[in-house]
């Protein structure tokens, strides 16, 4: 794979990351209108959400290391 | 402590917080196609650093979730009910060999104050936390016994001796405290406390270089040594590794092991796997504490608001270690 594809496939990680941290932010915007008996569900959501974020940095983190062992 | 609306408005923008990081780690990906070859090493390093600082945010905010979820009473810790243990200094405790008054007096008092630092609305996990402040900053700081004591710090950190906060000093302290702890709750070291050294001098043959690890394990001949490291800063361990593995060499072997907090360990495999090494009979391996990097700051933040408020209320004698406090 060429220095440009692994930047690539590095690029569309983050916009990933990007877009999965949208969602928990926009999720966590509507905290104030939810049933207090929901509520337990909403923190679970987010924290999954926070979960999936963390393990998406680690995948991008083991792409850099990998750029940067190849090319840096 | 705030509302449940303060907590979750302070959440949330530490989440924007972070989603501007992750748009401007963006921005410096989109730029790296026009970044000449010479710049892109130095450029893949900011990177790297910048995402695992990310990373680490992003594991504290889950915690926080954790915490809030616990603090207003929809998790499962803050529906427990806490009622007062019986225990009562004037009898002997079952099942222990502490029987001693004083021992047993501490023991109420911290249960008196759980009780009442939880009932007055504190988090259970913070309670404890604060709990345990006193007994970490003797640990560190207080025992008379140079020997037993951990940090080589000749002065209370908080005190006019130090002009400026020594950060990394109480930083690096914390990381010791945990591994000390991990060590004592060690179920496969036997006779550990009799064959435990801490912060032992080790001479080189050559008569003048030498080593300081954290702790050895004489009967085991193993150097432990608590490195608080954040991920970008691992490969600082490789200079130390080299000295402690040469003084094994040259005194018959040994092993020796390194500890990094839990989300460095996890966030460095690849560095880690680098660093661990065999030479001429000493092992060199890396293991995870029990404790994260942001707990390690937050701790040493703490202790030391803790030894400040110790300098407002005591009297200093004689300065020196004998009463630093």
């Amino acid at each position: 794979m060429s220095l440009k594809s692994e930047i690539e496939e590095f690029q569309s990680m983050i916009n990933k990351i990007v877009e999965s941290l949208e969602e928990v932010s926009g999720s966590s915007a509507t905290i104030p209108e939810t049933a207090v008996d929901e509520l337990s569900n909403k923190i679970s959501s987010l924290s999954e959400g926070c979960e999936e974020v963390s393990s998406e940095l680690r995948t991008a983190i083991e792409m850099l290391e990998g750029i940067k062992s190849h090319w840096g | 402590m705030g509302t449940f609306t303060e907590d979750i408005e302070q959440w949330r923008s530490q989440i924007t917080q972070l989603l501007e990081a992750m748009e401007e780690i963006r921005s410096c990906t989109d730029r790296l196609s026009e970044c000449p070859a010479s710049e892109l090493g130095w450029q893949f390093s900011a990177l790297l650093e910048e995402c695992e600082e990310s990373q680490i945010k992003v594991e504290r905010l889950r915690e926080e979730l954790a915490q809030i979820q616990s603090r207003w009473g929809f998790g499962t810790i803050g529906n427990q009910s806490f009622s007062r243990s019986k225990i009562y200094p004037q009898d002997k405790l079952a099942n222990t060999a502490v029987n001693d008054a004083v021992f047993q007096n501490a023991m109420a008092q911290t249960e008196n104050y759980l009780t009442t630092a939880i009932a007055s609305g504190l988090p259970v996990w913070l309670a404890l936390e604060l709990a345990n402040i006193p007994g970490d900053s003797w640990i560190l700081y207080e025992n008379p016994n140079a020997a037993e004591r951990l940090t080589d710090l000749t002065q209370n950190p908080a005190s006019d001796y130090y002009q400026k906060k020594p950060s990394k000093q109480l930083q690096g302290d914390q990381g010791e405290l945990a591994l000390l702890k991990m060590l004592l709750d060690s179920d496969d070291i036997e006779n550990l406390q009799s064959s435990l050294q801490i912060k032992p001098t080790f001479y080189f043959k050559n008569g003048k270089d030498y080593c300081k690890p954290d702790f050895y394990l004489a009967s085991h001949r193993v150097i432990c040594d608590a490195k608080a490291y954040k991920p970008s800063s691992i490969n600082s361990i490789k200079k130390a590794a080299k000295k402690y593995a040469n003084y094994l060499q040259e005194n018959g072997g040994g092993e020796v092991r390194f500890y990094v907090p839990r989300d460095t360990y996890v966030k460095s495999q690849d560095k880690l796997n680098r660093l661990q090494t065999q030479e001429n009979g000493v092992n060199v391996t890396i293991h995870p504490m029990t404790i994260d990097y942001e707990s390690i700051l937050w701790k040493r933040e703490l202790v030391y608001t803790y030894l400040q408020s110790l300098l407002k209320v005591k009297v200093i004698p004689n300065p020196g270690y004998s009463s630093p406090l």
